[in-house]
């Protein structure tokens, strides 16, 4: 019987106990002063005993040991980073392009191996600024992750559809499979295909870019109350879609110079320096100001490929007219 | 990203960890690590050395990732940690007070710091404190598995290998076992 009301006072202590039982509770303490001490006592030793063994740890120190060892058993498992040379230096210049190739290139790839799990599970892919990497779908479709971007998807795709969320900027290898259309959703606007290639860029704030490489995708724009637009693209045809103005363009491109960036080329065609500012940023993790506004809205085209940040200010600044100033992570326009 | 993994249950985060996710393990570490020390320390004296092992059995977790099945993640975490606390202080290089030699767990004089010196110097507990640590192995091990905010009743039966009712009648003892001490107590608390 005592039992009982030990339990009713470890509920108590525990701020789980209910009224009818507190109720219970108060009786039997009242009821002698025998109770009372027994319950003062009860609840010193539960004190005593939640207080034992607490004391500030050392989490983060203890977290960083296993951190270390995480990172060094995925270093030990995944392929080397691919060093790639290239040969000596090459310099095209055409009107208003300017290409370049730089002595070595560095590829690295890290594949994010989506191995066949069981559980449904979402995973979440996110490059930091300066990193991209090329990730293997359950279905055995490629994609390639820009830099400064980040897309997620059931780790165990549905059987009716293959749907990938991205924010950012990607290119997609479908693989062809004629009942499970792949989806790639970007706010409002959504792209199917069945099997492709194409390359999207979804940046927030800005115009979704879709730019299709091989076969055939459908792009549709999702209306509040308004029928929603679907549009067809084919290979080196590209869609600007603006969600907000729902204002759609189409025109045609070279759509390899698009998703060139995944070779470590950067194309710029007839693209303000702010915008190109916001894919070197992206690209090779740096932050780049403008000292004067109007050099921020000069439009350039420009094509790099496989170059250092500082061949790229120098042919940038040179076509601008302007000057460059690198510190450490910090480029200043002036 | 981090706020997906909040979310997620132990057994989905070992479904990640499978898939090379450290992400998963760091939050899985942040769910349990406060509770896995403190636990750890009803069995080890030293403090530090508790947090080590901890430390251990995460790196442990990782490397077993592939090959280890795991049904209820958090008995698997509070057993594993249990085992190397035993085998820790079985090993004769390393001098611990092991808490099965009660009296001289009291009366040595320590080194370094540990869970009840360093509280109950400050607090009015210091008895109290000191009357636990003197219990019955598995008294002590209940009535402060009971205080952890990760553990109920069930959870403590699954890791200790003993029926809830057990547990129930584990921790009263504990405590007409300490109330029994109290009473006899020369300082008469």
């Amino acid at each position: 019987m005592e039992e009982y009301y030990y339990q009713l006072i470890a509920h108590y202590f525990n701020k789980s106990i209910n009224s009818e039982e507190l109720q219970q509770l108060k009786y039997w303490v009242e009821r002698n002063e025998s109770n009372q001490r027994k319950f003062r006592e009860v609840l010193r030793i539960l004190e005593a005993a939640e207080r034992y063994g607490q004391q500030p740890t050392s989490q983060a120190k203890s977290w960083a040991l296993v951190a270390n060892h995480v990172s060094q058993s995925l270093a030990n498992e995944e392929p080397k980073p691919k060093i790639k040379k290239l040969g000596g230096w090459h310099r095209y210049a055409m009107a208003a392009m300017v290409v370049m190739v730089c002595g070595i290139g560095l590829l690295l790839f890290k594949s994010d191996r989506a191995k066949t799990g069981q559980q449904t599970i979402v995973k979440v892919i996110s490059n930091p600024n300066g990193e991209q990497r090329s990730i293997t779908m359950p279905d055995g479709s490629i994609v390639y992750l820009n830099a400064g971007s980040r897309m997620s998807y059931n780790a165990h795709f549905s059987t009716d559809k293959r749907e990938v969320k991205l924010e950012g900027e990607a290119f997609f290898d479908v693989v062809h499979e004629a009942r499970r259309p792949f989806v790639v959703r970007t706010g409002k606007v959504s792209t199917t295909v069945l099997g492709t290639s194409f390359n999207i860029k979804a940046f927030p704030a800005k115009a979704v870019e879709v730019t299709v490489e091989t076969g055939k995708v459908g792009v549709v724009l999702q209306r509040a109350n308004k029928k929603d637009i679907i549009n067809f693209l084919l290979p080196n045809e590209q869609l600007l879609i603006d969600a907000t103005t729902e204002k759609i363009v189409k025109q045609s491109i070279n759509a390899t110079d698009v998703s060139g960036w995944k070779q470590y080329k950067l194309v710029f065609y007839n693209m303000s320096m702010q915008d190109i500012a916001a894919s070197i940023e992206r690209a090779y993790d740096v932050k780049i100001s403008f000292k004067q506004p109007r050099t921020a809205q000069l439009k350039l085209t420009a094509k790099f490929d496989k170059c250092g940040i500082k061949q790229v200010m120098e042919v940038l600044s040179k076509l601008a007219g302007t000057h460059y100033d690198i510190k450490q992570n910090n480029i200043t326009i002036y | 990203m981090e706020l997906n993994y909040r979310v997620l249950n132990d057994e989905d985060l070992i479904g990640l960890i499978k898939l090379n996710d450290g992400l998963a393990l760091e939050c899985l570490f942040n769910r349990y690590y406060q509770s896995l020390c403190r636990f750890i320390a009803i069995h080890l004296k030293d403090y530090s050395r508790a947090e080590e092992l901890i430390a251990d059995l995460f790196i442990k977790l990782w490397d077993n990732r592939s090959t280890q099945e795991i049904r209820s993640v958090k008995a698997y975490l509070f057993i594993a940690a249990k085992n190397m606390a035993i085998n820790h202080a079985q090993r004769p290089k390393n001098k611990i007070d092991y808490c099965e030699d009660y009296e001289s767990a009291v009366e040595l004089p320590h080194t370094g710091p540990n869970p009840f010196d360093i509280i109950s110097s400050k607090e009015a507990y210091h008895e109290m404190m000191q009357l636990i640590w003197l219990l019955p192995e598995r008294q002590r091990e209940v009535l402060l598995m009971s205080r952890l905010e990760d553990l109920d009743k069930n959870n403590i039966a699954a890791i200790l290998g003993i029926s809830v009712r057990t547990v129930e009648t584990t921790l009263y003892q504990a405590i007409k076992t300490l109330q029994h001490m109290v009473k006899t107590s020369p300082n008469q608390l």
